[in-house]
C-alpha cells in the first residue's frame, strides 16, 4: 500500500509540474512579432522558398553498417560463453562470421559508402 | 542591473571597415554575434552604398529586440536611421555601442520599431476547409513562401532542392557578398554571385590611386603583415578556433618589426590545431584555365613565382625573395600567408627608409594592382561560380575565405573597368 500511495504522491507532483511550466511558458511565449522580425536570418535577403525540404541522407549506407557491426558484438557475448568449452572450433566459427562481414565492409567502402555527403 | 554585461553587437561591415572591425573584436564589454537574432545593437562600419538599404532593413528587423542602431566611420548620413554615430576610433565606438546598449536595455531610450513594414505575406491556404490539401507534399504556400523545387541530383534521383541566397551579411561570408546557392542537403547544385556594388569605397582608383609618389617599404610591409594577421584571424574563427583568432587579432593591432618570431609561433599554433587536415588540406583548389598571375598570394600558393616586389630595386637592396608554397589548396595559402607575414615583418625591420613602387602599379597583400587593370578581389569574384558548384556547403566557405576577397576592393575593380 506504501508503493501505491507514494506512487499516487509522484505522480499527481509532476501533474501540477507540467501544469505550472505550461503556464510559464505561455506566460513567457506571450510575444507578438512582426512580420519582418520572424523572417529566418540569411544574411539579410528575403528567403524565397519555404524551408520544409527533403534531402538525401547519404551516410545512410554508414548506419546501416554500423548496426550490422553492432549486432555482430551482441552475438559476441553468448559466443564468449561457448568459446570457453568448445575453444578453437568457435575461434574459426567467430573468424568466418567477422570475415563475410567484412567483405560486406570492403564492398561499402569500395563503392564509396563512407564519404559523407 | 541590466545592460551591466557585454553588449551584443551584429556588425554591418562596409568598405575600409576590415582594420576598425578587428579591434573591435578586442574591445572589453562588446561581444560581436554570428547572427542578429543575438544581438541588441545593429552595427554599421565603414562605407555602404544606397544598395545596401534593404538587406540592412532585413538584418535591423531580424534582431530580438530590445533593439538600437549605431554608425561608426560614415562620411555622410545614411539612408538608414542610425540613433547614433561616431567618427572616432575603437574607444570612442566602444563607449558609444555601451552606452546605447545599456540605454536602450533599461528603457531610457525607446528601442527602435521594425523599420520593414508588418505586413502579412500571402495567407497559407491550400484548398481544404481547414487550409490543407493542394498540389506539393504540404499543399498550400506556408508563410507565402512556395515549397521545395525539385531537380535530378548527382545519383540520378530526383530530389528536392533549395534556393536560397546567402548573405551579403552572413558573418562566414566576405561582408557584402551575397551568393544565391541552390541546396540539395549540403551541396551546392547552383551557385550565383548578386553582385549589387553594396560596399562603398574611399577613393575611385584603390590602392593605386593613392600611391601617387614611392611609398616607404617599412609602412607598406608592416600593412601586409596585419593584413594577414587579420585573415589568419577571420580563418581561425571560422574554424572555431577561437583562442588563436584572439592572438591572430592582438598580434595584428600592435604590429612592430620584432614580432616575427610572435607570428612564427602562431603559424606553428596552427599547425598543432589540425586546421590543415581537418578543414583546408585539399579545399579549394582552382580550376587550372585560370590566369593565376598577379593573384599575389594564390599564385605564389600554386608554386608559382609571381611578385611584382622582386623588379623593385629597393627590394632587392634588403634582398626580397619570393616565397612560394606547393599544392595551390586553402592550407597552403594559409602556409603562405603565414610565411609572408613573417617575410614582411622581417622586410620592414631591414628597410630603414627605403621606398618602392610610384609607378601606378602595387604588389597588395591580396596581389597585383596596376591602373587600368582589374583588381585580383574582381577577377576572382568572376570565377566563384566556376569554383563553388557542387561544394559542400563547408568547402564552400573554406574556399571564399581562402581567397581572401574584399568587396571594396570588387566595387573598385568594377568601377574602373
Amino acid at each position: 500500500m506504501v508503493g501505491i500511495g507514494a506512487a499516487l504522491v509522484v505522480f499527481v507532483a509532476t501533474l501540477i509540474a507540467v501544469g505550472v511550466l505550461q503556464w510559464v511558458w505561455a506566460a513567457a511565449g506571450e510575444h507578438d512579432f512582426a512580420v519582418p522580425e520572424r523572417v529566418p536570418f540569411a544574411g539579410g535577403a528575403e528567403p524565397e522558398f519555404h524551408a520544409w525540404n527533403r534531402f538525401h541522407i547519404r551516410y545512410y549506407a554508414m548506419a546501416l553498417l554500423f548496426l550490422a557491426f553492432d549486432m555482430e558484438m551482441v552475438f559476441m557475448y553468448p559466443w564468449a560463453v561457448v568459446f570457453v568449452r568448445e575453444g578453437a572450433l568457435a575461434l574459426i566459427e567467430m573468424l568466418m562470421f567477422i570475415l563475410i562481414l567484412v567483405v560486406g565492409m570492403v564492398y561499402a567502402w569500395r563503392e564509396k559508402s563512407f564519404e559523407w555527403a | 542591473m541590466a545592460g551591466a554585461g557585454e553588449a551584443p553587437v551584429f556588425v554591418v561591415a562596409g568598405g575600409g571597415a576590415r582594420s576598425a572591425l578587428h579591434q573591435l573584436r578586442l574591445a572589453e564589454g562588446i561581444r560581436i554575434v554570428a547572427t542578429p537574432r543575438h544581438a541588441a545593437v545593429l552595427l554599421i562600419v565603414g562605407r555602404v552604398t544606397e544598395a545596401a538599404t534593404e538587406s540592412i532593413r532585413h538584418v535591423h528587423d531580424q534582431m530580438a529586440g530590445p533593439r538600437v542602431t549605431v554608425a561608426w566611420g560614415h562620411p555622410e548620413p545614411t539612408a538608414v536611421p542610425v540613433r547614433a554615430a561616431t567618427d572616432g576610433g575603437v574607444a570612442e565606438a566602444t563607449e558609444l555601442i555601451r552606452r546605447q546598449f545599456h540605454n536602450v536595455v533599461n528603457g531610457v531610450i525607446a528601442p527602435e520599431p521594425v523599420w520593414l513594414p508588418d505586413i502579412d505575406p500571402v495567407e497559407w491556404r491550400g484548398v481544404g476547409p481547414y487550409g490543407h490539401g493542394g498540389a506539393g507534399m504540404t499543399g498550400g504556400t506556408p508563410y507565402g513562401r512556395p515549397l521545395a523545387l525539385r531537380a535530378p541530383a548527382r545519383d540520378g534521383l530526383e530530389l528536392d532542392v533549395l534556393p536560397l541566397t546567402v548573405g551579403p551579411w552572413f558573418p562566414a561570408l566576405p561582408a557584402g557578398l551575397a551568393l544565391r546557392v541552390s541546396f540539395q542537403g549540403d551541396i551546392a547544385q547552383v551557385v550565383e554571385v548578386v553582385s549589387a556594388d553594396l560596399v562603398g569605397f574611399e577613393s575611385p582608383g584603390g590602392v593605386v590611386a593613392r600611391t601617387g609618389e614611392p611609398l616607404l617599404i617599412r609602412d607598406l610591409e608592416l600593412a601586409r603583415a596585419r593584413h594577414h594577421l587579420e585573415w589568419m584571424a577571420d580563418t581561425f574563427r571560422l574554424a572555431g578556433i577561437d583562442r588563436l583568432a584572439l592572438a591572430a587579432g592582438r598580434l595584428a593591432a600592435s604590429i612592430d618589426p620584432g614580432d616575427s618570431a610572435l607570428v612564427d609561433r602562431l603559424a606553428t599554433g596552427a599547425r598543432r590545431s589540425l586546421l590543415g587536415p581537418m578543414s583546408l588540406r585539399g579545399v579549394g583548389v582552382l580550376p587550372s584555365d585560370i590566369d593565376l598571375s598577379g593573384l599575389g598570394p594564390i599564385a605564389r600558393a600554386a608554386g608559382r613565382d609571381d611578385d611584382l616586389r622582386a623588379t623593385e630595386p629597393a627590394y632587392r637592396e634588403i634582398g626580397f625573395e619570393p616565397v612560394t608554397h606547393h599544392g595551390g589548396d586553402a592550407w597552403a595559402r594559409f602556409e603562405q600567408r603565414a610565411a609572408e607575414a613573417v617575410q614582411a615583418i622581417e622586410l620592414a625591420g631591414r628597410a630603414g627608409d627605403r621606398r618602392a613602387f610610384g609607378a601606378g602599379e602595387i604588389e597588395g597583400p591580396d596581389g597585383r594592382h596596376r591602373v587600368g587593370e582589374p583588381t585580383p578581389a574582381t577577377r576572382l569574384v568572376t570565377h566563384l561560380e566556376q569554383m563553388l558548384t557542387g561544394l559542400e556547403w563547408g568547402d564552400l566557405v573554406t574556399t571564399v575565405q581562402s581567397l581572401d576577397i574584399d568587396m571594396e576592393s570588387v566595387t573598385v575593380g568594377r568601377a574602373a573597368a
